[in-house]
C-alpha cells in the first residue's frame, strides 16, 4: 500500500505543477452562498464546519454576516437543546473570528459579551476580542474583570465567574493596555481558586502587558486600606520590569505606609511587617538610594529604642537595607544607635549579639568615616564581647 | 478542500502553488543538466525495476540504447507554522507530523502560545485510496471526522463529512477529466444537491469558474488572467449578472508571488498577503495587512525537505 501511496504522493508533485493551481475563492463563495441558504440551525451549523474548515480569510464577511444573525436572536431563547446547540454554533464563529484576527467584527463580537450569560461562549468572545486587538473594548473589558474580582455575586456563580475571568485576563494580556493593570493586579489577588487559574495568569499578565507599572502600583499602595494589597502591590513592583530607581520609590512608599499605620490584630501585624521587610529588602537590592528613604529607616531605629516595636530580625533586615545608604544622614542615623547601644552595653544590660554586630557591619559597609568615633568606642570598649569588638575592627579597616 | 490529495500530504494554500511550480520546475531542470553531465561521463544511474526491462528489450546489436534519466526532485514540506499578532506577540502555533519519508502528513497540531494544546487533525490511511481525517478538541475528544476517497491518482472523488456521533453532515463530490478538476458538488447531508461548481480550462490553465444553483442556473463566476509565464495575475468575481463582486491580484517577484491583494467592488483594496520566500520559493513569511497597511498577522512557516528519485528515459 505503501509504494502505491508513494505513487499518488509523485503523481501529486506533477498535478501540482499543472492543474491544482486553484483558487480559494470558489470555495468561499460557495460555502457563503450555501449559508445564505441555509434555513435552520442544523444546517448552518453543519455549513459553517466547513466554512472554518477553510480558516481563510475569504470568509470573514460570512462569518461576521453568522454573528450579526445570532446577535440579532439573542432574546429568543428556546428549550435548554436549541440554546445549547445555539451558543456551540456562536461559538464557533467567535472563535474563527478571533483567530482570523478579524477586527472589523469587535462591535459584533462585543455584543456577545455584553448580552451572554453562558460563560464558555462569553468567555470565547472575550477571547477573540483580545486576538483581534480590540482595544477600543479595553475599558469595558476592565470593567468586567473588576466586578469580577468583588465576588458580590452567588455562590453558585463563582465557577462561571472563573471561566469569564480567565477569558478576561487572557484578552487583557492580549491588549496591553496600561490600565488594564489594576483589574488584572486584583485578580491576581483575588477570591479565584487555584484550580482556576486565573490568579497565576494575571500575576503573569501584569508583567506582560506593562514594563514598569510603578505609577499604578503606587496608586494601590496609597489608595488601599488592606496591608496584604499593599504588600502585593509592593511585591508586584519588585518582580516588573521597572527601573531600580522606580522600585525604589515604590519601596520607599511602601516603608512609609508600614510604619504609619497600626495593626489591630497579630494577623495585620505580620502582614505589615512583611511589608516593611520587604520594602528593605527593596532598597538594599536596587542601585538606586533615594535619600527619602533615610528618615523612615531612621525612624524604625528610634521605634526600636523607644518602644521595641521591631524584632531582632527586622532589626538585621534594617541594618543590611542600612549598609547601601552611605549618605552623612543614613551614618549619623547608624552611629546615633550604636551609641546607645554601647551606652546601655557600658551600663550592663544584655544587648543582643545580632543586632549588635549588623549595626556595625553596617556602619561599616557604608565606608563612610562619620562612621569611626562610634566603632572605635566599641573596640576599645570593656564592656562590649570581643567578638563584637572584633567586628567594630573590621568595621574600622572598611572606612576611607 | 481544492478536491486533490495534496490538502492532506501537504498543507498548503493554493495561491502558494505558483511559487511552487517555479521552485520544482528549476529543480527538475536542474538535475536534468545534472542526469545529462552524468550521461555523459557513461556513470550510469540505478536502473528501477522497470528500466531492466527496458534494457533487456532493447539490447539488441546497434540498435541506441537509451540511458534512463535520473531525475531528483526535492520536495518541501511544513513542519511548523507560527502565528503572531501584529504587534510582534506570538499566537498560536501548528507543527504537522508526517511518517518517517516525510510523505504523508499524519498530524496536525494547534497549540497556544502557552503551549497548550487547541485542537489536532489525525489523518489514517486505510488504503490506496481512502482515509479518515479525524477532528480532536482541545479535551481530546473527537469533534468530527472525514471519509476521503480517492481515484487511482491520488484526486479526491468524494469527502463525506460527519459529526462525532457519525451523523452526516455533508459531502463534496469533485470530477476530473485528463487529470484536471472539472466539477465539485457540494450535496446535503440527505444526499440533496446544493451546490455545483465547473472548472474551465483554456488548455492547461483554469480560466473561468462557473458556480450553479442545484437547477443548473449561474450564481456566480469567477474569471482567472494569467502572465505570459502561466502564472495567474488576476481572479475576478462576478455575480450572475456579470457585475463584478469582487477581486484578487498577484503579483510576483523572481517568479514568486510575493503580494496579493484583494480588492472591493469598486477596485480599492482591501486586504494585502506579503509573501517573503527563501531561496526555493517556499514562503517562510506570510503577512497579512488590512487595507491600511496594517498588520493583522504573520505566519512564519518552518519546513523540511525530502529527495524522491524517478527515472525517465
Amino acid at each position: 500500500m505503501k509504494n502505491k501511496l508513494l505513487k499518488f504522493i509523485t503523481i501529486l508533485i506533477v498535478l501540482m505543477l499543472v492543474t491544482s493551481i486553484l483558487p480559494a475563492n470558489e470555495v468561499s463563495a460557495v460555502w457563503t452562498r450555501l449559508f445564505r441558504h441555509a434555513s435552520s440551525l442544523s444546517q448552518k451549523s453543519n455549513i459553517m464546519a466547513n466554512i472554518i474548515e477553510q480558516h481563510d480569510r475569504d470568509m470573514i464577511s460570512v462569518l461576521m454576516e453568522a454573528l450579526d444573525e445570532q446577535v440579532s436572536n439573542l432574546e429568543n431563547t428556546g428549550d435548554v437543546t436549541v440554546r445549547l446547540k445555539t451558543a456551540e454554533y456562536t461559538k464557533m464563529i467567535v472563535k474563527e473570528l478571533g483567530r482570523l484576527k478579524a477586527n472589523e467584527s469587535a462591535p459584533l463580537i462585543i455584543q456577545i459579551v455584553e448580552n451572554v450569560d453562558e460563560p464558555f461562549l462569553k468567555g470565547e468572545a472575550i477571547i477573540a476580542l483580545g486576538k483581534i486587538g480590540a482595544s477600543q473594548y479595553t475599558n469595558k473589558l476592565n470593567l468586567l474583570l473588576r466586578n469580577l474580582n468583588f465576588n458580590i455575586g452567588d455562590i453558585q456563580d463563582q465557577r462561571k465567574n472563573e471561566i469569564v475571568a480567565y477569558a478576561l485576563v487572557l484578552a487583557l494580556e492580549r491588549l496591553k493596555q496600561p490600565e488594564s493593570y489594576s483589574p488584572l493586579f486584583f485578580a491576581s489577588t483575588g477570591w479565584y481558586s487555584s484550580g482556576s487559574g486565573v490568579r497565576a495568569k494575571a500575576g503573569e499578565a501584569m508583567l506582560n502587558i506593562i514594563d514598569d507599572p510603578t505609577e499604578q502600583l503606587m496608586n494601590i499602595l496609597v489608595d488601599n486600606n488592606a496591608y496584604d494589597i499593599k504588600l502585593a502591590a509592593l511585591s508586584a513592583g519588585s518582580k516588573s520590569r521597572a527601573n531600580d530607581k522606580n522600585k525604589s520609590v515604590l519601596a520607599v512608599a511602601a516603608l512609609k505606609e508600614g510604619l504609619l499605620a497600626s495593626p489591630k490584630n497579630p494577623t495585620e501585624s505580620i502582614q505589615l511587617k512583611s511589608l516593611r521587610v520587604l520594602a528593605l529588602n527593596v532598597l538594599e537590592l536596587s542601585t538606586s538610594k533615594p535619600e527619602e528613604a533615610v528618615p523612615y529607616m531612621t525612624k524604625m531605629l528610634v521605634q526600636y529604642r523607644t518602644d521595641r516595636l521591631y524584632d531582632i530580625d527586622e532589626m538585621v533586615d534594617l541594618f543590611e537595607a542600612f549598609a547601601t545608604f552611605s549618605s552623612d544622614e543614613s551614618v549619623k542615623a547608624q552611629t546615633e544607635f550604636l551609641a546607645y547601644l554601647t551606652d546601655r552595653k557600658e551600663n550592663g544590660r544584655v544587648i543582643d549579639l545580632r543586632i549588635s554586630k549588623s549595626s556595625i557591619i553596617a556602619i561599616g559597609n557604608t565606608g563612610n568615616p562619620l562612621g569611626f568615633e562610634q566603632l572605635t568606642n566599641v573596640e576599645y570598649s570593656d564592656s562590649w564581647e570581643n567578638s563584637v569588638k572584633r567586628e567594630a575592627k573590621n568595621a574600622l579597616s572598611k572606612l576611607k | 478542500m481544492t478536491g486533490h490529495w495534496r490538502a492532506y500530504c501537504l498543507p498548503m494554500p493554493p495561491k502558494e502553488i505558483f511559487m511552487k511550480i517555479k521552485s520544482i520546475l528549476k529543480i527538475i531542470s536542474s538535475f536534468f543538466l545534472i542526469s545529462a553531465f552524468f550521461t555523459a561521463c557513461a556513470t550510469a544511474p540505478i536502473p528501477s525495476e522497470s528500466a531492466l526491462a527496458a534494457d533487456t528489450s532493447t539490447s539488441v546489436v546497434g540498435q541506441v540504447k537509451k540511458e534512463p534519466v535520473k531525475i531528483i526532485t526535492t520536495v518541501f514540506y511544513p513542519v511548523k507554522e507560527e502565528s503572531y499578532f501584529g504587534d510582534g506577540t506570538k499566537d498560536e502555533y501548528r507543527i504537522f507530523s508526517y511518517n518517517d519519508d516525510g510523505t504523508l502528513l499524519l498530524k496536525e497540531e494547534l497549540y497556544s502560545s502557552d503551549d497548550q494544546l487547541q485542537e489536532s487533525i489525525v489523518s489514517e490511511y486505510l488504503s490506496s485510496e481512502s482515509a479518515i481525517r479525524k477532528f480532536y478538541g482541545s479535551d481530546g475528544n473527537l469533534n468530527s471526522y472525514e471519509k476521503i476517497i480517492m481515484d487511482s491518482n491520488g484526486n479526491i472523488l468524494k469527502n463525506e463529512k460527519f459529526d462525532n456521533k457519525d451523523n452526516l453532515q455533508s459531502i463534496s463530490a469533485y470530477e476530473y477529466k485528463n487529470g484536471l478538476k472539472i466539477n465539485w458538488k457540494v450535496y446535503s447531508a440527505s444526499n440533496s444537491l446544493l451546490s455545483s461548481t465547473d472548472y474551465i480550462y483554456t488548455g492547461k490553465l483554469l480560466t473561468r469558474i462557473e458556480s450553479l444553483s442545484p437547477g443548473g442556473d449561474l450564481e456566480e463566476f469567477f474569471v482567472l488572467k494569467y502572465n505570459s509565464n502561466g502564472l495567474l495575475v488576476e481572479n475576478t468575481h462576478f455575480n450572475s449578472d456579470g457585475k463584478i463582486e469582487d477581486s484578487k491580484t498577484y503579483k510576483y517577484k523572481d517568479g514568486f508571488l510575493f503580494i496579493e491583494e484583494q480588492h472591493r467592488k469598486n477596485g480599492s483594496v482591501s486586504r494585502k498577503v506579503m509573501y517573503q520566500n527563501d531561496k526555493n520559493g517556499n514562503p517562510v513569511e506570510i503577512v497579512f495587512m488590512d487595507a491600511g497597511d496594517n498588520v493583522q498577522e504573520r505566519l512564519v512557516r518552518i519546513y523540511e525537505s525530502r529527495e524522491e528519485i524517478s527515472y525517465e528515459k
